[in-house]
């Protein structure tokens, strides 16, 4: 019988608390399996995924494989404990040219052959039926894994396929993440997430000045974390009174500051409201004028919770390439103006004194301008 | 009720157009390839389709094939008309993507690949464009009215100083924006092909064509049944052929009146723009009635569009053909100044549009660029 062995990561590290953490992570993966017929089963250290659609594997093992916790998947052949089923399951996962071996490991001590001896007769077994193939104990084209457990079932595959590793959704806590539509704050997303964050994200727009395309994209970007996140909600802020009072009434090279200051705040509060913990951003020091230490200094003045930054020390083009591996670049690109780029002045402040940040703002009455704001929140649960 | 103004990108398709279509969906469905008289019936209707377009283009009807547009034409005249794997080819800054990208793709097998400059209201540089062509040029292409500006360009001229300084070079123009806009009359312009599209002339989406020269060769880039001459294989699409006819027959004998409303819907926006400072209109000289590009200093035209929106007016920005792209190439061609790059606004006008439509847009467009300079920082 064909089955998926699923193998977590740093889990099995974990003392009393594993159970917290194991329960995470099977709940997350029937969540991403609930379109799919199957039986599951825990064994020691690994999932077996049993009696499923075989024409469906593909897109089974697509879906583990983007569960955080999963270290990696193989799809084996289940037989009884008895040589003439591993023999033949073996011959039949056997490649078909190249050079190979075969690697036992013996969990159940009562299966009679030991490790070393099953490997060579199976291997000469293969041997036999494909001349062609040659043997490599060093450096393998192939390698068949025989696995026998202790339940006097016996687990032969030859692949490994590498999943995301890191720890389950729902185990790291809960965090609001700042999702602009750009490149960034979607990678920043999908590594908290990695460490096992449940995330709310939150999205500045400025109606009528931002269009729905670009609200669009980022509830499109959002359903891309989803495959990540399995859960994600967005609140959508309308900024463009923030902005226009900030316009108004600040001086223009602190626009993007104070604009930034007044988005750590919303998002802090909204964290406050819905039982999360830390705001994360996408921010890279130094990657433009309001991510230098001085405006990220100011910026996070004004937090009282932890502000995750996972990307502080990334350069763009490490930022780009996990954008191109979790299928959230192409949308990120799209053209379209956001709220930090409409209103972006000719000379920022590259390292504003948050002094001199604190006064220019004291002329906006910010509390109100903070409830107005989150009085008028449109929250999209990402379906 | 929406005011559209942005029927450079595609206009809304006439009743009758969709009577058509619906006919030979429900009624008229057969394959005209087919061996029954129905679909006799079916291709000859094609055939007085085919020779209509001819007619109203001054050409023969042997030398239409029908596409699904714009961009296929395009593709086809372009890659179909190239034979020996070297050579140059000219073409403008201010092409279509349909063409510019197919033309740059080309760099990439063999070509040498010239681009010639445009000047700033987008006209093409004709002495730039000719003293590129050499006895090795293999194509040159020249849109007949640019999709940004407006700019109308002398084909037929520079049909003429191509073939004069090398009589073997294949002359291509993208005729998609002329087409019942400006008049067309293909034996005089010269060119051995030319492209349009019905969905810009009140027609459909989905259905286009070309014209190739009687004697000049070109090689399918479908393969099939051998539909089209065997140029372009595929099932006819005969309901949006002879939609085309009739797009093409209208248009074409409505377009000297339209050219004059058209004309007085401008001087009506030149008016209610005439208190604002720092705006210009990018092509004024041999220019499109029905294209409008204007500029607004210290403004995203995007956002421009986002607040017309709101009083239901739709415009442009530049061509939506490459809206997937941020900067506009051909407004970087014609060279706008920095302060103005940015504010690029296309208004295109259509038989539906009216004078009262009209006076909405000048008045929000006037708002919306008074509120937009106090707003935001520019």
């Amino acid at each position: 019988m064909k089955v998926i062995i699923v193998r977590y990561s740093e889990i099995h590290l974990k003392g009393n608390n594993r159970d917290f953490f194991e329960s995470a992570l099977i709940s997350n993966i029937k969540f991403v399996l609930k379109e799919y017929k199957y039986d599951f089963a825990r064994s020691n250290a690994r999932y077996i995924i049993r009696n499923f659609d075989e024409t469906q594997i593909e897109n089974i093992i697509d879906a583990l494989k983007n569960v955080f916790g999963v270290h990696s998947l193989s799809v084996a052949l289940e037989v009884d404990s008895v040589y003439e089923q591993i023999s033949a399951a073996a011959i039949q996962l056997a490649p078909a040219s190249g050079t190979f071996k075969v690697s036992t490991n013996r969990a159940d001590k009562r299966f009679p052959t030991k490790s070393m001896v099953l490997s060579a007769d199976v291997g000469g077994d293969i041997l036999e039926r494909n001349p062609r193939l040659k043997v490599d104990l060093f450096n393998p084209d192939n390698t068949v894994y025989i696995d026998i457990r202790e339940n006097g079932k016996t687990f032969v595959y030859t692949q490994s396929i590498k999943a995301v590793n890191g720890m389950p959704v729902g185990t790291g806590g809960k965090g609001i993440v700042m999702l602009s539509g750009g490149i960034d704050s979607p990678v920043a997303a999908y590594m908290m997430a990695k460490r096992g964050m449940t995330l709310r994200a939150v999205h500045f727009h400025s109606f009528p000045y931002t269009s729905m395309q670009a609200k669009q994209k980022v509830l499109d970007l959002a359903k891309l974390l989803k495959k990540y996140t399995l859960h994600i909600t967005v609140d959508v802020v309308s900024f463009t009174e923030i902005q226009t009072a900030i316009h108004e009434k600040c001086p223009e090279e602190y626009m993007i500051t104070i604009m930034r200051r007044f988005m750590m705040r919303i998002a802090e509060r909204i964290a406050k409201n819905t039982g999360a913990g830390a705001v994360i951003t996408g921010e890279s020091l130094g990657q433009v004028a309001s991510q230098t230490l001085e405006s990220i200094t100011s910026t996070n003045s004004v937090a009282t919770i932890p502000v995750f930054r996972p990307l502080i020390g990334f350069d763009k083009d490490d930022i780009i390439e996990i954008a191109q591996k979790i299928g959230t670049f192409e949308t990120s690109i799209l053209p379209y103006e956001d709220c930090c780029t409409i209103f972006l002045p000719k000379k920022p402040v590259t390292k504003p004194r948050l002094s001199a940040v604190e006064k220019v703002e004291s002329v906006l009455d910010v509390d109100a301008l903070v409830d107005n704001a989150l009085g008028n929140i449109e929250t999209i649960v990402i379906e | 009720m929406i005011s559209y103004f942005d029927n450079s990108a595609t206009t809304r398709a006439d009743d009758e157009i969709v009577e058509i279509l619906d006919k030979y969906h429900t009624e008229e469905y057969y394959n005209p390839s087919a061996r029954s008289t129905y679909s006799l019936n079916v291709a000859n209707k094609i055939v007085a389709a085919r020779e209509s377009i001819a007619n109203a283009l001054g050409v023969t009807a042997q030398e239409i094939t029908f596409t699904s547009g714009g961009t296929e034409s395009n593709n086809l005249g372009i890659l179909g008309c190239l034979r020996a794997k070297r050579g140059n080819i000219v073409v403008t800054a201010a092409e279509h993507s349909s063409v510019y990208n197919t033309v740059t793709e080309l760099g990439s097998k063999g070509y040498d690949i010239r681009i010639a400059k445009v000047l700033p209201d987008g006209h093409i540089d004709v002495d730039d464009f000719v003293k590129q062509v050499d006895a090795d040029t293999v194509l040159a292409c020249f849109m007949h009215v640019n999709n940004e500006t407006g700019a109308i360009n002398d084909v037929r001229l520079l049909n003429e100083l191509v073939k004069h300084k090398n009589p073997q070079t294949v002359t291509f123009s993208d005729g998609v924006q002329a087409l019942g806009k400006v008049p067309v009359n293909l034996r005089h312009i010269g060119v051995d092909i030319y492209t349009f599209s019905g969905h810009k002339i009140h027609c459909s989406k989905g259905i286009g064509g070309l014209y190739v020269k009687s004697g000049v060769r070109i090689v399918p880039r479908v393969f099939g049944g051998g539909q089209e001459k065997g140029l372009r294989s595929g099932t006819e699409y005969a309901g949006g052929i002879i939609a085309l006819a009739r797009a093409v027959d209208s248009a074409v004998k409505s377009a000297p009146e339209h050219a004059v409303i058209y004309n007085q819907y401008k001087q009506m926006l030149r008016q209610s723009l005439s208190d604002i400072p720092n705006w210009q209109e990018n092509c004024t000289q041999n220019v499109s009635p029905a294209i409008m590009s204007l500029a607004f200093a210290d403004i995203k035209g995007e956002v421009l569009v986002y607040m017309l929106e709101q009083h239901d007016i739709i415009v442009g920005t530049g061509s939506a053909c490459s809206s997937k792209s941020k900067q506009s190439r051909v407004a970087r061609a014609i060279g706008l100044d920095a302060r103005y790059a940015e504010g690029l606004l296309r208004i295109s006008f259509s038989k539906y549009n009216t004078r009262e439509q009209v006076i909405q847009l000048g008045e929000n467009l006037a708002q919306c660029v008074k509120q937009l300079r106090k707003t935001m920082v520019g």
